[in-house]
């Protein structure tokens, strides 16, 4: 400072590097939240002020004074100063603004945590010894004084302070940081760093400009003369903090992945800083290099610190200090020796620098530390978390403003939940704008809360929120209160778990399931009752809560525990019931009720009683537990429980048994404790009484045990009554089968009484009628003529004593219903005349007269012909016994309509007649009109019952017309076909291919095809007396199916069947391996007189033709034919094939008949017309006309129905198959030639012969022959 | 003449119908019980046979069926001659072998012409 420009210059300079504190004010004030923004700004203010003074007092002289041995200074104190000259005064100034700056870097780093105090303290410190002692190792001697302090001696540069103001700055705040600790919320629980965002960012950036701008001053004021050095200096100042801000931006930047404010302020404070110290010695490119390294060393100290969680609230630690070692080593490395003038070589100034940078840390930090942990004891160097909390700016200096009575109120209501707090409204500000548009949305807010509040509080069902972490209760609404029985203050704060018995992991889940549980509820009273409980999770911000909606389901579950109950119940009943009405005896079901209402009551002693008999007293039926030793035990009326029961009606309940006025005394009840009763009501009579007992130490029977046992007596009473019912009906049925049993026997009784009878009487009937009729013949023969008539009588007598047993037989018969009917059909008028020919004597006897009278055509019949002659025969010697000498008259009509087809028969006599009275009594067994008829006329009384019966079972009747003295008329209708109209009465008719009374071991099995159900019948019937199982078939179908189906031992075969036909049924058989050998009866049991198909062939022939057979048939034609005048019978021979015509013609010629052809029915026909034959040969299958239609012809001719047929067949058989036929085809049986036992015999015969034979075969084999 | 086995166990039945039998010319044995009856078939080889059923020792169904299982003598024809008379009796009669049947008290005239029918058969054949 060598001239007037010089001083002007420092204190030009003086004054930028002041207006730094202004940019460290807009820095910290910009980067500190706004509740704190006032402090920091006093905490500039208040630094500066106090470092002025204490520098001036004595930090100057320290610093700058004469050096004592380089360490500090003595001379220079604020006194000493008022003569100084001005240019000594200037740099004091300049040197004062050095020293406010090195304070304040720590009011940024400090801020918003430290007390004012506690600050002011360490402004003290560090302006009255931390910086002026280091400065003076530095700096002593630049200016006034010859002195030099002990690093500067030794080479150590630092142009304008990199280490002793930003250094030292550094190094002091990161002591104070050290001990005053990050700001609260600085590091998150997880030690990751939060930011703090500042309240005004473009003021800090304000700010960083300012700082730079003063920079210009700091360094360019350090040279202390306006030289050429300055440009450069200013120049190199600037250019390094940009070089910082851009390096710190292009690394920081693509570290962070955003430009963020730190990065550009901080970046270009670190250039500057680090340019500081040697900004007078290096060129511009180093400039550039220095302030971009500052500024990367600014980055790394500041994610360092970071990384140790010490919380600079500005980053002035990475700025200041950061920068500052690397801006004092730079001195080193880049700066240039001359311009440094410290005379030492390059490595020798590092090494200068390096003691320097370690002495200022150990110094500065050392210090500061060790003082301010002593200080930190009497005066806390940090807040109260409340006041930090709250904010320094109303904490420190009560400082408030608009925006910080908003946050208060906000706070409070943040804190209280009070919803009622509006903030104030500060009119015209923006603040109070805001201020108004919250107090909107709260008024809002509260509206809407008010609302829910008002559900919630009024809600039935409990509703509560508790802290998801700490399960603590949050709020909860008065319906929860009532609930546990608490008041909600002493819920507030508790764990959740007092309430009900659910953890977190439990209510996690139980949030997760979006669905209520049941859990157990404590109340305050400690009772514990069902809850259902539905948790949601509420996150409302940061925090997580959980809602839960609360019920109580005591009456649910009871209500639950009722229905599971009296399901339960139910199902136990319908079991009994299930169980009950399947027992149908009494006794098991008398057991099985006790036991189980015993099993329900819980108990094994229970008893049934059932009234006797004469109901005067009760019998116990079944006992069990102790009541199995009195079974059989009675009771009267009104005597025990039963007994008391039985005479109300009513159930009867005794809690102690052993002092009930009604006990018995039997000794096995002293047992007994508790007991009850109730009646087995039957159709509202007590049917019984159902008891169950109790022992010593049980339970006395409850209402609901009486109820349920009730309703199991109600069960048993029906199946009791479902019992007795069964059982009578058993009884019933018994007595029936018995009395069904009894008649039957009395029946067998009967009938072989009478056939016993019978055989007795018939034995010496015999004798007395042969004796009489010998004597009778030897009288005549000898001449006693004079005893005949005495024989006739002995004789007569006989005969009547036979009809009498006839009659009773028939009759007894009849009513046993075992008279059978044998079918026939026959012509009517033929069987008339028959009866006139045999009644005939009778009449003539009475010398009456019989008089006929037949409309014409009366045709045929189907009837059982023995019997209708029969009486026809009864009611003509009837009339003839009660007439005499007059007229009895035989009439027979026939009604033939569509629907109907009747025969009436009447029998009118002119004899005594009958009154109504007789004529009722006509028809009873053994009664006459009279019984003096009886006398007078004889009889057995039994004809008119049996011929009536008879007519009823054909489906006719007899009915009479008479007068006494008029004569009588009986009148018989018949239907025409009686076998249509069978009777109950009759023998049933066998169903169609039913068993028949199948013999219990079968010798073998007959399969009879036969399309007439009589001849089915009759074969079935003597085959099965025969020990043969019999099967039937209806048609050759049906036959041929049974047939592979049985393996029958023999088969019937109907020649002439609808459908298939016998020959072919036969020609199916042979062709079948497993059928063929089977016999085959083939029969024709075919009337001549049935209408529509019938054949009614005589014979068979089968082709070809066995000659001997041909001829043995033939003779037997021969001697029935009538012989003619020839002395040859004639044979007609239709035949179509000329070869086998010509050889028959041939053949019959030769046995001496006379032959005469023809090749089909047509020409047949008219050689019949020409000359009857005495037999027809015919073939079946001929052109023009066959042989059905043929013998169909014939038959219409009356002339020619006589004349035999003989069918000489090959219908549908080849030559092959008739020659293995013939072989089995082993009778061709025919009506004309056997009579019907006979036929039955053969085929009975053939059906064994056939057995014996398989068997010996079997045998054969068996014993390997 | 042709000749008849009776096979009769009452005694007035035996004595009145040889006797009828032979006052008509035919030669008449008799036996009492079925046993003797199939003894006498076999010794005698009659024409014809009158059986009755209900005899002694061996019954005239059993009889029957013997005399009808010789191959010897199952051509001679059998009446059945019985107090049996029920329409069962008769179809065991048939049943048993006999050819015809003839019911106590017996209508001679009847039995003779059954008799002829058979003895007739018989010698036609």
């Amino acid at each position: 400072m060598n001239t007037p420009l010089d001083t002007l210059w420092v204190l030009v300079c003086a004054g930028l590097v002041f207006l730094m504190q202004g940019g460290f004010l807009c820095l910290e004030t910009g980067l500190t939240r706004s509740k704190n923004n006032i402090n920091a700004a006093m905490k500039n203010l208040a630094d500066f002020c106090i470092t002025t003074v204490i520098f001036w007092a004595f930090g100057f002289a320290l610093m700058f004074g004469a050096s004592q041995g380089g360490w500090f200074g003595t001379t220079l104190f604020g006194a000493e100063l008022d003569q100084a000259p001005s240019q000594l005064i200037a740099f004091f100034i300049f040197q004062v603004m050095f020293c406010g700056t090195a304070v304040t870097i720590l009011a940024g780093a400090v801020a918003e945590r430290t007390r004012f105090r506690a600050y002011l303290i360490t402004t003290v410190l560090i302006s009255g010894l931390v910086y002026p002692m280091f400065g003076h190792w530095a700096w002593n001697g630049l200016y006034g004084v010859e002195s030099s302090g002990w690093l500067r001696a030794i080479g150590f540069v630092d142009f304008a302070g990199s280490s002793v103001v930003h250094s030292l700055g550094g190094w002091a705040s990161l002591a104070v940081l050290i001990i005053v600790g990050a700001r609260r919320g600085r590091f998150g629980a997880d030690g990751k760093p939060v930011k703090i965002p500042g309240a005004n960012v473009p003021l800090a950036t304000l700010g960083v400009i300012l700082l730079m701008f003063g920079w210009i001053g700091f360094n360019g004021g350090s040279t202390l003369v306006l030289d050429d050095g300055v440009a450069r200096i200013i120049a190199n100042t600037v250019v390094a903090a940009s070089a910082g801000l851009v390096a710190t931006l292009l690394i920081g930047w693509s570290l962070r992945r955003r430009a963020e404010v730190d990065l550009l302020m901080n970046g270009a404070l670190g250039g500057a800083v680090a340019i500081t110290a040697n900004c007078h010695a290096v060129s511009l490119s180093a400039a550039v290099i220095i302030g971009a390294v500052g500024g990367l060393i600014m980055l790394l100290t500041d994610w360092l610190l970071l990384r140790l969680k010490v919380d600079d609230a500005i980053s002035a630690v990475p700025v200041h200090l950061g920068g500052g070692i690397w801006g004092t080593l730079a001195v080193g490395i880049f700066g240039a020796p001359e311009l440094l003038g410290t005379g030492l070589a390059r490595g020798e100034q590092i090494v200068a620098q390096l003691v320097g940078i370690v002495v200022c840390g150990v110094w500065a930090f050392g210090v500061t530390f060790i003082a301010l942990t002593i200080i930190n004891r009497v005066f806390p160097l940090r807040v109260s978390a409340e006041d930090e909390h709250i904010g320094l700016n109303v904490t420190e200096h009560g400082a408030t403003t608009e925006i910080l009575d908003l946050f208060m109120v906000m706070d409070q209501q943040s804190k209280t939940g009070d919803l009622a707090l509006r903030v104030p409204v500060e009119p015209f500000t923006e603040i109070g704008q805001i201020a108004q548009r919250y107090n909107r949305v709260m008024d809002a807010l509260q509206q809407a809360i008010a609302r829910t509040d008002a559900i919630i509080r009024t809600a039935m069902d409990g509703v509560m929120t508790f802290s998801r972490d700490a399960l603590d209760v949050l709020t909860l609404n008065p319906a929860t209160e009532a609930l546990f029985g608490y008041p909600a203050v002493q819920l507030v704060g508790q764990p959740v778990g007092r309430l009900f018995n659910a953890d977190g992991q439990a209510l996690e889940q139980m949030a997760r399931a979006n669905a209520p549980s049941e859990l157990i509820g404590r109340r305050a009273d400690g009772s514990t009752f069902p809850l259902e409980v539905s948790v949601s999770e509420t996150a409302a911000g940061d925090s997580i809560f959980y809602t839960a909606t609360l019920r109580d389901i005591t009456f649910r579950k009871r209500a639950e525990e009722e229905l599971r109950r009296q399901n339960t119940l139910l199902d136990a009943l319908n079991q009994t019931a299930l169980t009950l009405m399947n027992r149908l005896d009494l006794n098991d079901l008398l057991q099985e009720i006790v036991t189980y209402a015993a099993r329900l009551m819980q108990t094994p002693h229970g008893y049934i009683y059932l009234p006797s008999e004469d109901e005067q007293r009760l019998e116990m039926r079944v006992g069990i537990g102790i009541f199995a030793e009195t079974i059989g035990a009675t009771l009267v009326k009104g005597s025990g429980i039963g007994g008391t029961v039985w005479q109300h009606g009513a159930p009867v309940v005794v809690d102690n048994y052993a002092t009930w006025e009604g006990r018995l005394p039997n000794a096995a009840y002293q047992r007994i404790t508790a007991t009850v009763g109730v009646p087995l009501i039957v159709r509202d009579q007590v049917a019984g009484v159902l008891g169950i007992a109790r022992e010593t130490h049980d339970q006395p029977f409850s209402p609901e045990d009486v109820t349920l046992l009730t309703s199991i007596a109600e069960l048993a009473a029906l199946a009791l009554d479902n019992a007795q019912l069964y059982a009578s009906a058993q009884e019933e049925i018994v007595q029936r089968r018995q009395a069904e049993e009894a008649a039957e026997a009395a029946n067998r009784a009967k009938s072989a009484f009478l056939a016993n009878m019978s055989h007795e009487l018939r034995t010496p009937l015999n004798a007395i009628i042969g004796y009489s009729e010998m004597l009778q013949e030897d009288a005549e023969d000898m001449g006693y003529a004079d005893v005949i008539p005495d024989l006739r009588k002995i004789k007569a007598a006989g005969d009547h004593l036979l009809g009498l047993i006839n009659n009773i037989l028939d009759l007894s018969k009849i009513e046993a219903g075992r008279t059978e009917l044998y079918y026939e059909t026959f012509d009517v008028e033929t069987m008339l005349s028959d009866v006139v020919t045999t009644v005939q004597p009778l009449i003539v006897k009475n010398g009456n007269q019989l008089v006929t009278h037949f409309v014409p055509q009366l045709g045929t019949m189907r009837a059982d012909l023995t019997k209708v002659r029969q009486t026809l025969f009864n009611l003509l010697s009837n009339a003839a016994k009660f007439t005499e000498n007059g007229t009895i008259m035989l009439s027979a009509a026939r009604e033939d309509s569509e629907q109907t087809d009747w025969l009436t028969f009447s029998v009118q006599d002119s004899g005594i007649g009958m009154t109504a009275e007789q004529m009722g009594k006509v028809f009873i067994e053994f009664t006459q009109a009279d019984a003096s008829t009886t006398r007078k006329y004889g009889g057995t009384g039994l004809g008119l019952t049996i011929s009536r019966r008879f007519c009823q079972l054909m489906g006719g009747d007899i009915h009479v017309e008479s007068a006494p003295n008029e004569g009588s008329t009986f009148t018989v209708r018949l239907p025409a076909n009686t076998e249509a109209y069978k009777t109950p009465q009759g023998m049933p008719q066998i169903a169609e291919s039913a068993p028949f009374g199948t013999p219990r071991t079968a010798i073998g099995t007959v399969l009879v095809v036969d399309d007439d159900p009589t001849v089915r019948d009759l074969l079935a019937r003597h085959l099965t007396r025969e020990g043969f199982r019999v099967e039937t078939a209806t048609d050759g179908t049906d036959g041929l199916l049974k047939a592979k189906a049985l393996r029958p031992d023999a088969i019937t075969l109907d020649v002439l069947m609808p459908g298939t036909d016998g020959w072919t049924v036969l020609a199916a058989l042979k062709s079948d391996p497993d059928l063929s050998d089977i016999p085959v009866v083939m029969m024709t049991i075919t009337d001549n007189q049935s209408m529509g198909f019938a054949l009614g062939a005589s014979d068979y022939l089968t082709k070809p033709i066995d000659r001997r057979r041909l001829t043995a048939l033939l003779k037997r034609y021969r001697r029935a034919a009538p012989t003619t005048a020839e002395g040859a019978g004639r044979v007609l021979i239709l035949e179509d094939m000329d070869v086998l015509r010509d050889m028959l013609a041939r053949t019959l010629t030769q046995e001496g008949w006379q032959v005469a052809t023809a090749e089909n029915g047509l020409v047949g026909l008219a050689r019949m017309a020409e000359s009857v034959p005495d037999l027809i040969l015919l073939d079946l299958m001929m052109p023009e006309m066959d042989g059905f239609q043929f013998v169909a012809e014939l038959r219409r001719n009356p002339e020619w129905r006589g004349v035999p047929v003989v069918v000489v067949t090959a219908k549908e058989l080849t030559l092959e198959d008739r020659s293995t036929l013939s072989g089995y085809v082993e009778r061709i049986v025919q009506k004309g030639a056997y009579a019907r036992d006979e036929l039955l015999r053969e085929v009975r015969d053939l059906a064994l012969g056939y057995i014996q034979s398989r068997r010996s075969e079997n045998d054969q084999e068996s014993t390997g022959v | 003449m042709a000749h008849i086995l009776l096979v009769e166990d009452n005694e007035m039945n035996v004595d009145m119908l040889s006797r009828r039998l032979e006052r008509r010319g035919f030669q008449v044995s008799v036996a009492r019980d079925g046993a003797q009856g199939v003894a006498l078939a076999q010794s005698e080889k009659p024409d014809l046979i009158l059986m009755d059923m209900s005899l002694p020792v061996m019954d005239g169904w059993q009889a029957t069926r013997t005399i009808k299982a010789n191959s010897t003598l199952k051509h001679i024809p059998i009446i059945a001659l019985t107090a049996h008379a029920l329409a069962e009796d008769r179809e065991a009669c048939f049943a048993a072998g006999c050819d015809d049947y003839e019911s106590k008290p017996i209508r001679l005239p009847e039995l003779l012409a059954k008799i002829d029918q058979w003895l007739g058969q018989a010698s036609t054949e």
